[in-house]
């Protein structure tokens, strides 16, 4: 600000000192041009005076006889030049007569009449240029600066005498320069003069008006000032019509359009903060619904899960889940899946078709026909043709035996019996929601001991770094078999952080997904007291086998004779339903009854190769105080219920599977 | 299992039996109280010993009481331990058999 001020100060004060100059330059040169007019004006009329009342002039030869003589006319002569020289405040008056190129004196105002001819007669050695070009133009000519010659420094006029074109002779009249320049001297000096009291003047002009300026713009300062401040209706008084006063008018205006859009951009940072906001429920919702709680290993769950899901965007459009099949968790099932696009659109249809399938697994425990099913469903209404690749897989805890189906999704990893991990193979399988008629097959394996599945979508495999190259299979296969025998919470973490090495970025191309299972199979516990298995014939004379093999399992088990008494009960109504109706009492077939115990719950388990025969069929006894409307055939079954907390009943593979639960709490 | 049989003046019929009841000794446990439910119109039975009994028990049990019931007796069973008592009393047959 201060700056300003001192720039419009500097500004004004150096123009005005700088015009001043010039126009006191311009001014001397006119004034010494003036002057020199003049001058060579009032010599040339005394000059040609002096030709008209001197008409001897025109005679030189005469002249310089008469001055050879010493004549009282040459004196004469000699004396009016005088009193030309000295009227005008000439230095000389003379007359030339050029001579083969040289000037010789014939006249001069100076002279004496009595000086003898040679002194009289002298040649102008040193003559200015002016003297020749006068004689040679034979016009008169007046020295444009002063020169300096033997008789000094003068100003002169040379007028030649001409008769018939004929320049007779040259009158010459000089001025002594130093008088010439004190006129123009005094002149220059009270220029001087002049400039000094500009300057002196122009600093307090300039200052008060620079200041005058400054104070305007200093007022639009203040204000803008406080606008910077958030003061917004601060506003600008105008005064005047000029520009400062027109830059005011714009600035109110852009003051005004700027509290409108601050208003606009407040209403839409609300809006977009409320956006933010249900995305991120949106987003939690969704999250929220991918199971959290991972199960440890305890004496019957034969499996350490650890899944995660890393989004690109707020929402996801993967998806992983696992969930039991049955109370008793014997049965787990994964489900990974993958929906074309992200964002919200396919986190939308991710949540459909999460809850269709563990709707249809709940309902069938078929992977394949699950997925025919939800594919089905998702075929009926989906304009966007959105698409889910997934992969559906079931696995019994206690068996090991997994069955899966896949609808066009990555191969998961697999390792078994420790070998490293390789692709686990698959039917190929149209995506869900492109084709109401895809068809989907099972396949299935039996897991054992310590075997591992990595399931996964493609945003691992598949990450791409900032130069656009991708992690790759190979890569993905050689990082999983370095991790290979970290269990999977660890084993997921690693790999994911050498997917994140690679790719050098947080900014997710696709969303990560990835459920790590490993499988620590009954197999092991075989040779436990509390997990055991005998094959019977099924034959009711086995029942003593039956019935020690139970006795001595409970006890060794450590349980009290009330629920040992139970349990033998039970196995004995389950053992002989089966001999009796699964073959009819054909006594040469075989059942596996298995037994497993832990601090939670006890678990019997019947398999046979029998017809089908589901001994929860059996109408069960509720009014028994009237004996001969019992129902005698389902007394067992009744018994069973009543004693057990769940039984369940499968046919599967040509067989029945009864199982039967008591849970407690030692 | 072992049924010893003990007959009284007064016609009543006791039959202790020991040991445990399955699908196995069913049939002759039917037997045995057949044969005595044909003596008497008052059967009782000692389960001081036994210490196991299954649907299979109880069916022949059942089936006893009804024949019982149609030639107007009464079979009473006594001195039956807890677990064989749970038995009976899950089933609803206690009160049947006087437990």
């Amino acid at each position: 600000m201060k700056s300003l001020m001192l720039k419009f100060f500097l500004m004004f004060y150096i123009v005005g000192i700088v015009m001043s100059a010039v126009i006191g330059f311009v001014a001397f040169q006119q004034l010494t041009k003036s002057t020199n007019l003049n001058m060579s004006k009032s010599m040339l009329g005394t000059v040609s005076l002096i030709e008209k009342q001197q008409p001897v002039l025109k005679d030189t030869d005469f002249l310089i006889s008469e001055g050879t003589r010493h004549s009282q006319l040459y004196q004469n002569v000699l004396d009016s030049l005088r009193d030309v020289a000295d009227s005008f405040g000439l230095k000389y008056v003379y007359l030339l007569k050029e001579t083969d190129g040289k000037f010789q004196f014939i006249v001069s105002s100076e002279d004496n009449a009595q000086m003898p001819a040679e002194e009289l007669f002298t040649y102008y050695d040193d003559s200015p240029k002016e003297l020749m070009q006068a004689y040679e133009t034979k016009e008169p000519v007046t020295t444009e600066k002063a020169y300096h010659d033997e008789y000094g420094s003068f100003v002169s006029i040379f007028y030649p005498i001409v008769e018939d074109d004929r320049v007779i002779s040259i009158i010459g009249m000089d001025y002594e320069a130093s008088g010439y320049f004190s006129n123009l001297k005094k002149s220059a000096i009270t220029m001087v003069i002049a400039l000094i009291a500009t300057a002196i003047l122009a600093f307090p002009v300039s200052f008060m008006v620079s200041r005058q300026l400054v104070k305007r713009i200093n007022k639009l300062n203040s204000v803008l000032w406080r606008i910077s401040e958030g003061d917004f209706d601060a506003k600008l008084k105008i005064e005047g019509e000029d520009e400062i006063a027109q830059l005011g008018t714009y600035f109110n205006k852009m003051i005004d359009s700027l509290k409108q859009h601050i208003k606009n951009l407040e209403m839409i940072t609300v809006e977009k903060e409320r956006m933010n906001n249900e995305l991120f429920i949106a987003s939690k919702i969704q999250s929220d619904m991918l199971p959290k709680v991972f199960p440890k290993f305890s004496f019957n769950k034969y499996v350490l899960i650890h899944a995660t899901m890393e989004s690109a965007k707020e929402t996801s459009g993967d998806l992983y889940d696992f969930f039991y099949l049955d109370k008793h968790e014997s049965k787990i099932v994964f489900v990974i899946a993958d929906v074309s696009g992200k964002g919200v659109p396919a986190s939308l249809f991710m949540v459909i078709a999460k809850m269709l399938i563990k709707q249809q697994m709940l309902y069938s425990d078929d992977p394949a026909q699950a997925l025919l099913m939800v594919n089905k469903i998702l075929c009926e209404e989906n304009p966007q043709n959105m698409f889910i690749t997934a992969i559906v897989c079931s696995l019994d805890l206690l068996t090991g035996k997994m069955t899966y189906a896949n609808a066009g999704h990555n191969a998961p990893l697999i390792s078994t019996q420790g070998k490293p991990y390789e692709f686990l193979k698959l039917e190929k399988g149209i995506p869900l929601g492109l084709f109401a008629e895809s068809q989907y097959k099972n396949l299935s394996l039996r897991l054992e001991y310590s075997d591992k599945i990595y399931f996964y979508t493609d945003g691992m495999n598949e990450a791409m770094n900032r130069d656009g190259k991708i992690f790759g299979n190979a890569r993905f296969l050689e990082t999983a078999n370095r991790f290979i025998d970290l269990e999977p919470d660890y084993f997921d973490d690693a790999v994911r952080k050498e997917i994140f090495n690679f790719s050098q970025t947080k900014n997710l191309s696709d969303d990560m997904t990835s459920i790590s299972v490993l499988y620590m199979g009954s197999a092991k516990f075989k040779v436990s007291s509390f997990d055991q298995e005998i094959v019977l014939k099924t034959a009711v004379k086995e029942l003593d086998k039956l019935l020690s093999w139970v006795g001595g399992f409970m006890k060794s088990a450590g349980y009290d004779g009330s629920l040992r008494n139970k349990i033998n009960i039970v196995a004995e109504e389950i053992f002989v339903n089966i001999a009796h109706y699964a073959f009819d009492g054909k006594e040469d077939n075989k059942a596996t009854v298995r037994l497993i115990a832990n601090n939670e719950r006890f678990v019997m388990r019947f398999e046979d190769g029998g017809k089908p025969f589901n001994p929860l069929e059996y109408e069960v006894c509720d009014f028994c105080n009237n004996a001969t409307e019992r129902k005698i055939g389902g007394l067992g079954i009744y018994i069973t219920k009543k004693w057990m907390d769940e039984i369940t009943y499968e046919r599967k593979d040509d067989k029945n599977i009864v199982t039967v639960y008591k849970f407690i709490w030692r | 299992m072992e049924i010893t049989k003990i007959g009284s003046d007064n016609g009543e019929i006791m039959l202790e039996i020991k040991g445990r009841i399955t699908a196995i000794e069913e049939e002759e446990l039917g037997a045995a109280i057949n044969a005595a439910v044909s003596e008497t119109k008052r059967l009782k039975l000692d389960f001081k010993d036994v210490d196991y009994l299954s649907s299979a028990g109880l069916r022949t049990l059942v089936s006893a009481k009804k024949q019982m019931d149609a030639n107007g007796g009464m079979i009473t069973i006594i001195n039956a331990a807890a677990d064989v008592r749970e038995v009976f009393e899950m089933t609803g047959l206690a009160d049947m058999f006087g437990i």
